[in-house]
């Protein structure tokens, strides 16, 4: 397998959260992720999937093994290095749909290029694209407190793609739409899958949503089985 | 968007309304206090000083004070007839300057030196009618007003090219003679003959022991009733930087050998209580700067935790530790600026509604005006520096926490 098609792999990541009785949250991880894979991470619950993916999402560190993004190996980045790299290359969707209640839901989609200190007009009619996208084109100017669950996730799902990064995670990103809109939204993961080469991983407890995807991870007590 | 970190602090102001109001509340009255207790007790004190420094020579060339007992019964031999009502008094006289042309002529070449002019001032009585009163007396020459600024003052008649007829008083006093302008008092000095003057101005220095106890008349006149034939009792002298009173009287004290005072040593107490004043006001401000820092803090510890989620959504999007934290410390920033200008305009309103409510009262204790009431830039100009000061005191250890918190921490918080 040529190397520059793995976008990330990881060699025997443990994360072990201190305290009293300390916890082995994963338990040598070793895992490679290729370019443009759609993947589903699976496990009951507190079996270590949201930890994955936060580690692997740079949210969170390791407490030993080594991860590799492009090659790269990421325990020596600082938290600016870190911080830029999640700006340009990684989007996330989490479980709740977390937006700044704040803002638009057009700001909020334009979150990552703000941060990234490069908004202008085509950025913001990608922006507006996206929302349409995931069918909230007259919802642009509606802050999250005015719209429903399952619309917020949209506006986070849009966000996450705003940067068109290299990877998004996404823990139960369907869990709180119903199975329509949860079937509309997989399908436009897929479909950007397919023409923009972004690599999905997508933490999820249903079975179904989980065998649409290329490869299944399973996580059983902080291991991959 | 280049600082999108000013963007979201401008929102976050607006969305966190009461958070908002508190600390620009906290930071306005703070700045208003500072500014106006300063400004109130400044205006009395410049206000004092400045009446004071140009109402008297800014330095004095004079000699120890004599003191002696008016001789009642030459008094009521000379008056006799004039039924008076002569009670005991203890006068007081300056030592006689002998040749003050040969002094002026030793001090003349002194760079500070504006303006000389010898004088003859002591204690006498004034009687009208039955109204007799104490005062201090001063021949003046013409050039009298190059050293002290009587004109200025001047609310009735004239105070320049006095004759051996005339006789200038202050405003108070004239009331309480009940004399005006044209009107004859007599005055009686040491010599215990009175002499017959006419009223030709009034002035009104504003100063209580100005108005009410000095009276200028030609300097012959003042001799005379000083008995002092052509001696003068002292010397005044202005200078170019009043500031500078003090080393130009010591280098005059050394040329002549006389005793000499400043306008600063005269008025020591006045100056050691403004000093006093400013130390207290140090310490009420410190006061200030702590209490409204504190609320500040407690302020945004508050507002930093309840948004910890959103600081790891920014984190998770890519937000820099730095970016955080200017989002926090640009709101503190925004906020005490908001919070100077409104305590700006605060101070100002409390200086007016302060001059209304005591110009009914018409007079305080050392002044018979009420001074103008400024703000004081100095000290405006430090409550912007509080502001700014405590706004980054207050918001740099939360905002601080805030750029330290981990992202998934943040998250799940």
């Amino acid at each position: 397998m040529p190397k520059e098609e793995i976008l990330l792999s990881l060699e025997n990541i443990n994360k072990v959260y201190p305290g009293a009785q300390p916890v082995n949250a994963l338990i040598d991880i070793n895992l490679i992720i290729k370019k443009g894979e759609f993947i589903a991470v699976v496990g009951p619950s507190g079996s270590g999937k949201s930890t994955l993916m936060n580690v692997l999402g740079l949210l969170d560190a390791v407490t030993s093994g080594k991860l590799y993004y492009l090659g790269q190996e990421t325990s020596k980045w600082d938290e600016k290095q870190k911080a830029v790299f999640r700006n340009r290359e990684i989007g996330f969707i989490f479980q709740a749909h977390l937006l700044l209640a704040e803002f638009t839901a057009l700001e909020n989609v334009l979150m990552p290029a703000y941060i990234a200190r490069q908004v202008n007009h085509s950025l913001e009619k990608r922006a507006k694209e996206i929302l349409t996208i995931v069918g909230l084109e007259d919802k642009f100017y509606v802050k999250p407190k005015n719209l429903s669950g399952g619309q917020n996730q949209r506006i986070a799902i849009a966000r996450a793609l705003m940067n068109q990064p290299s990877v998004v995670f996404a823990d139960e990103p369907t869990g709180a739409l119903d199975q329509k809109t949860g079937n509309d939204i997989y399908n436009l993961f897929r479909k950007i899958n397919a023409e923009e080469n972004m690599t999905f991983i997508i933490v999820t407890h249903e079975r179904g949503l989980a065998q649409k995807a290329d490869r299944i991870i399973e996580i059983v007590d902080g291991q991959i089985v | 968007m280049k600082f999108y970190e000013l963007f979201i602090a401008i929102r976050y102001i607006n969305a966190n309304f009461k958070q908002s109001i508190i600390i620009t509340t906290a930071v306005s009255i703070g700045v208003a206090i500072i500014i106006w207790i300063p400004s109130i007790n400044l205006s009395f004190m410049d206000d004092l000083i400045n009446r004071t420094v140009s109402s008297a020579p800014n330095i004095t060339i004079q000699k120890e004070l004599d003191t002696f007992v008016i001789n009642k019964e030459l008094f009521a031999e000379k008056l006799k007839g004039e039924n008076l009502l002569l009670t005991d008094q203890v006068l007081t006289r300056k030592r006689k300057i002998k040749s003050s042309r040969k002094i002026i002529e030793q001090i003349k070449n002194i760079e500070q030196i504006e303006a000389t002019a010898p004088f003859a001032e002591g204690q006498a009585l004034l009687i009208r009618g039955g109204e007799e009163r104490g005062v201090s007396i001063k021949g003046i020459m013409p050039d009298e007003i190059k050293i002290v600024d009587i004109e200025k003052d001047m609310v009735k008649g004239r105070i320049r090219d006095l004759t051996i007829n005339d006789i200038v008083i202050g405003q108070t006093l004239a009331d309480k003679l009940k004399v005006g302008i044209g009107k004859r008092i007599k005055a009686a000095g040491v010599s215990g003959k009175p002499i017959s003057l006419k009223v030709v101005g009034i002035f009104d220095t504003g100063l209580r022991a100005k108005d009410e106890f000095q009276a200028y008349v030609n300097i012959s006149i003042g001799q005379q009733l000083l008995n002092i034939g052509t001696d003068v009792t002292g010397i005044g002298i202005k200078v170019k930087d009043i500031y500078k009173a003090e080393d130009v009287a010591a280098e005059v004290r050394t040329k002549t050998g006389l005793y000499v005072t400043s306008w600063m040593e005269d008025n020591k107490q006045i100056l050691d209580q403004l000093n006093r004043f400013k130390l207290i006001i140090l310490f009420i401000n410190f006061l200030i700067i702590f209490s409204a820092a504190t609320s500040i803090t407690s302020v945004f510890i508050m507002l930093v935790a309840s948004k910890s989620k959103e600081i790891g959504i920014l984190k998770s999007m890519g937000a820099e530790n730095k970016s955080i934290m200017i989002i926090f410390m640009s709101q503190a920033m925004f906020l005490s600026l908001l919070g100077y200008f409104i305590g700006l305009l605060l101070a100002k309103l409390m200086i007016i509604g302060y001059s209304n409510l005591i110009e009914s009262s018409g007079e305080t204790m050392f002044s018979t005006q009420i001074p103008e009431f400024k703000l004081n830039t100095s000290y405006a100009l430090l409550a912007f520096f509080y502001s700014i000061f405590t706004s980054i005191l207050a918001s740099i250890l939360p905002s601080y926490q805030a750029a330290k918190l981990k992202p998934v921490e943040a998250i799940n918080a």
